[in-house]
């Protein structure tokens, strides 16, 4: 698993033949086999994970647990996997529209063809959205058209073979979810569905990864993907308070499982289990403190992050459901979620009608400012960047832009937050607020044309680290523009996995580090 | 079916238009123009389904030829008749009713020619 | 093969229709029972094909938000592109549909030595796109002079204003060449760019090849082989009125047939999904916030 020394990289990047550096591969696509090297996939799931997971879910969703290799050229896939792919594709066709829609409406216009950071980082063609779905798309039209069953390969069908399924998972297994190719592509087929649809086709045959269903078995057992306990997840925090205690003087007592309060806020685990994100629940910590916000942690609910999204709906509603369970459970008025991009778009895209409506919250309304959030009026749920913009709007915080002069700040947009919410001007209107010098990275590459960090869709594993870095490009090279031209020393994000350096100054929160320093060495 | 108090409409309205050249006027039985040929006239400059097609090349031929190049202002018909080149004196004095000749075709497929934006009409079609 | 495939395939039905038009009742064939059975298996293709959507649900709402969404009372919302009425889902999807706003958005990537990334703007997709359908359009409602008695006054206004130049007689239309180069740019586009050839399919070229021959063979028909436009429009006139009558000899045989062959061949090929776009019902960006 040699992994390319950074400098070399970047030569490879600009000068390698790829698609971006306009080499035209000699065989059609459909004649390119996949080749699994190390380095190329993300490890298979364990198989006392994968067992784990049979017992709570219906068994055919998850196929077989087993020991494979994926660069062997037997993956002991069950007897008549094909029909099993097949008749899961008719299933989901009937469940989705907007899946039949996307396979049947693509004219291959290519307008989506160099908005993928996997493409402008690899050059690989089938790392076009547009290849990417016809890998789904052929086969479809193979088996589900009159057309492809009348004329098979002059239509663009493919049957279902193993050198198919072999495409799928190195190809779905690159593709963030990000939906940047959905805001350009003319008919807005969304790239993010196909990827989850082929995901969940692949798990049916019980082909999967470790970095994914690793935590969704944790959250599944302890609720958050760390596989933190309740007695270690409320030390964690306890530890943190003692920092904070030890920069600021400042005491604060955060309540767990603490039955009628007003809030109960959720955050991705990684918040109080590791760095960069524990520098962000302090923040978190001391403005719930300042404010006198009457909130209470679940040790149960202890995990925002889903990855459940990675691997199929029903994973992902099991997953969701303890947080409204929680809720209830704590008698609650509304929730109040931290970071955490993917997190959000589970909450703001498929929450209310996976597991709402939560009639039994009230419409979140903040108890310092008396602000109503009626746009959360059906999920309940309420982001903390919306809700730290209306304390700074009303004057609640006391800041001090200053203490930040020293930092030199950019703002990098998640995926998710910018285009499956919309949350674009409240964490802006935050980084105004808290530090004096601010400079945007350029027009392409910021908000709803954001660039993913290249580690989302649990991607964010070590066994595919030249592909992160590749991936992370786009969003690196657009760092480094401003770090050129503004001498941009921190790169703010909405989430601790894209970040690594968290400014913590009292009251301020969530403004994180660049975790691209390597990629930035990279192209010096 | 979901969404069908959207969908059916939409789809009605859609095939109501696409089918509309149907609905439309279907009560009126379809008018045939008959151009009214002149009576005392049998042979025409060009055969008549040439003349049918392509008229207005002619004309537009006689236009450049006569007005542009200095041509020859008469011509003779394949069986040695004289005629002259030009729509008033030429053309007009055999087919003298604008209205049942010309206008019985044009009108029937939209066509507007723009000969009189120039050339007067004849007095009767006034 | 992916274009040699269409072509020849075009070129096949070219030459259905040139046969088809001199054999005995090979006229009627093509001018009556092709049309009706042609424009029946559209209508109820595209039909089939939107009910069969409208079979499934849509169980999320998971349109991209392209904007700043509707929050708080002094954050300024990006109204249409993260919409939260139906007011702004209709605009949303009104521009998308007339205006290929997402098409408008396109940019080109370039990666140099560094690696650096460069984003230049790239309108020429959009450009030739909106040309295409638009002229397209023109075309197609110009044709209802041959389908409408008494013509409609719309249909004579598009006649004169495409005509404006007053150039040559029959007159010129300025769509007509407008569209000819938009095909043209949209066919050159998919063969010349790599990635875009690499990525197209024979259903791809077929009906670029296919309109391309279906406007070179109507422009044809108008300028060089002359119709005659009265006989012509008994026919299709009659077609609307069930009542269809083929002239004898009076329809310039060849080419009129031609392009009764190629617009068949057009609408027999499944419906294209650009006319699915305009169902109301479009895929993402259709929900309500």
């Amino acid at each position: 698993m040699a992994i390319m020394k950074a400098d070399k990289l970047g030569v490879s990047v600009a000068k390698g033949p790829s698609m971006m550096t306009g080499a035209i591969p000699k065989n059609d696509w459909w004649d390119v086999p996949a080749e699994f090297k190390p380095g190329k996939y993300c490890y298979p799931a364990k198989q006392e994970i994968h067992e784990y997971h049979q017992k709570s879910l219906p068994k055919e969703l998850g196929g077989q647990p087993r020991v494979w290799d994926p660069e062997s050229d037997n993956w002991l896939l069950p007897e008549g996997w094909e029909a099993i792919i097949l008749n899961g594709l008719k299933e989901r066709l009937d469940k989705f529209r907007s899946l039949k829609i996307f396979m049947d409406c693509c004219v291959r216009c290519g307008a989506c063809a160099d908005k993928c950071h996997f493409f402008l980082g690899t050059g690989d063609p089938k790392n076009m959205p547009v290849l990417r779905a016809e890998l789904l798309r052929s086969v479809y039209r193979n088996d589900f058209t009159l057309a492809g069953k009348l004329l098979g390969k002059m239509a663009g069908g493919r049957p279902m073979t193993f050198g198919v399924l072999k495409e799928w998972f190195m190809y779905f297994y690159q593709c963030t979810e990000c939906r940047r190719c959905s805001v350009f592509c003319p008919y807005g087929i969304d790239t993010a569905e196909i990827t989850m649809m082929g995901r969940e086709l692949l798990h049916l045959v019980g082909v999967n990864t470790n970095w994914i269903l690793e935590p969704a078995a944790n959250s599944n057992r302890t609720g958050n993907h760390m596989g933190l306990q309740p007695h270690t997840f409320k030390d964690n925090i306890m530890y943190l308070c003692d920092d904070i205690e030890e920069i600021t003087g400042i005491r604060v007592e955060p309540t767990f499982n603490r039955k009628g309060a007003e809030v109960l806020f959720i955050t991705p685990s990684a918040d109080v289990f590791a760095e960069p994100g524990i520098y962000t629940a302090m923040g978190y910590l001391l403005l719930f403190h300042h404010i006198g916000l009457d909130y209470t942690f679940s040790t149960y609910a202890s995990e925002g992050g889903n990855f459940g999204l990675f691997t199929n709906n029903e994973l992902m509603k099991k997953l969701n459901a303890k947080m409204y369970a929680e809720a209830k459970r704590l008698e609650v008025k509304w929730i109040l979620g931290g970071e955490c991009g993917h997190m959000w778009r589970v909450l703001h895209q498929y929450m209310d009608t996976m597991n709402g409506p939560a009639d039994f919250l009230q419409v979140p309304t903040s108890p310092i400012t008396g602000t109503r959030f009626d746009n959360a009026a059906s999920t309940k749920m309420v982001h903390i960047s919306e809700f730290t913009a209306d304390l700074i709007k009303h004057g609640k915080v006391k800041l001090d832009p200053k203490r930040n002069d020293h930092r030199t700040v950019t703002w990098h947009d998640s995926c998710n937050t910018a285009r499956a919410m919309g949350l674009l001007d409240e964490p802006r209107y935050v980084m105004q607020n808290v530090c004096n010098n601010f400079h945007e990275m350029p027009e392409n590459t910021i908000r709803e044309s954001t660039f993913c960090c290249g580690s989302g869709t649990g991607l964010n594993t070590d066994e595919i680290m030249e592909l992160r870095m590749r991936a992370g490009l786009p969003r690196a090279n657009a760092v480094k523009y401003v770090r050129d031209r503004h001498e941009v020393d921190t790169l703010a994000c909405v989430c601790a996995i894209d970040g690594n350096a968290l400014v913590m100054e009292g009251e301020k929160e969530r403004e994180t580090g660049l975790r691209f320093e390597p990629l930035a060495g990279m192209e010096g | 079916m979901y969404g069908k108090g959207r969908i059916i409409p939409a789809l009605i309205l859609f095939l109501g238009l696409m089918t509309s050249p149907i609905w439309y006027k279907s009560g009126e039985a379809s008018k045939m123009p008959k151009p009214e040929k002149p009576k005392d006239y049998k042979e025409c400059v060009a055969p008549t389904q040439e003349m049918r097609t392509s008229h207005m090349v002619l004309l537009n031929e006689w236009r450049d030829d006569i007005l542009r190049e200095g041509g020859a202002r008469t011509g003779k018909t394949p069986n040695g008749t004289e005629y002259i080149r030009s729509l008033q004196n030429g053309c007009m004095k055999c087919h003298s009713d604008k209205k049942k000749f010309c206008d019985a075709c044009h009108n029937y497929t939209s066509v507007k020619p723009y000969c009189w934006d120039c050339h007067l009409q004849p007095k009767e079609a006034m | 093969m992916r274009i040699l495939t269409p072509f020849i395939a075009v070129l096949a039905l070219i030459a259905v229709g040139l046969v088809a038009a001199q054999v005995p009742g090979g006229q009627a064939l093509i001018g009556i029972v092709l049309p009706y059975l042609a424009f029946a298996l559209f209508l109820g293709g595209f039909a089939y094909r939107v009910m069969q959507w409208a079979k499934s649900p849509v169980p999320f709402r998971i349109p991209t938000t392209c904007g700043q969404a509707n929050s708080l009372p002094w954050i300024k919302q990006n109204k249409i592109d993260c919409p939260s009425t139906k007011l702004g889902v209709i605009a949303r999807m009104i521009l998308e549909v007339f205006l290929f706003r997402s098409l408008f958005r396109n940019t080109k990537a370039e990666v140099h030595e560094g690696p650096k990334l460069v984003y230049g703007s790239s309108k020429f997709l959009w450009l030739f796109a909106i040309l295409f359908h638009y002229s397209f359009l023109v075309i197609v409602l110009r044709h209802m002079r041959l389908f409408m008695d008494p013509i409609p006054g719309f249909v004579a206004a598009l006649e004169f204003g495409d005509g404006f130049m007053q150039i040559g007689a029959p007159v010129f239309y300025q769509t007509n060449a407008i569209f000819l180069a938009a095909i043209a740019f949209l066919f050159l586009r998919r063969v010349m760019l790599s990635n875009i050839r690499y990525i197209s399919l024979p259903a791809d070229y077929f009906p670029l090849l296919l309109i391309f021959g279906i406007a070179v063979t109507g422009i044809l028909m108008r300028y060089v082989f002359r119709a005659d436009v009265v006989a012509i429009k008994q026919l299709t006139h009659g077609l609307t009125t069930f009542a269809p009558t083929i002239a004898a000899g009076q329809i310039s045989p060849i080419f009129f047939i031609l392009q009764q062959a190629d617009a068949h061949g057009r609408c027999l090929h499944e419906p294209h999904p650009e006319h699915d776009q305009q169902q109301p019902d479009g895929p993402a960006h259709q929900s309500v916030e």
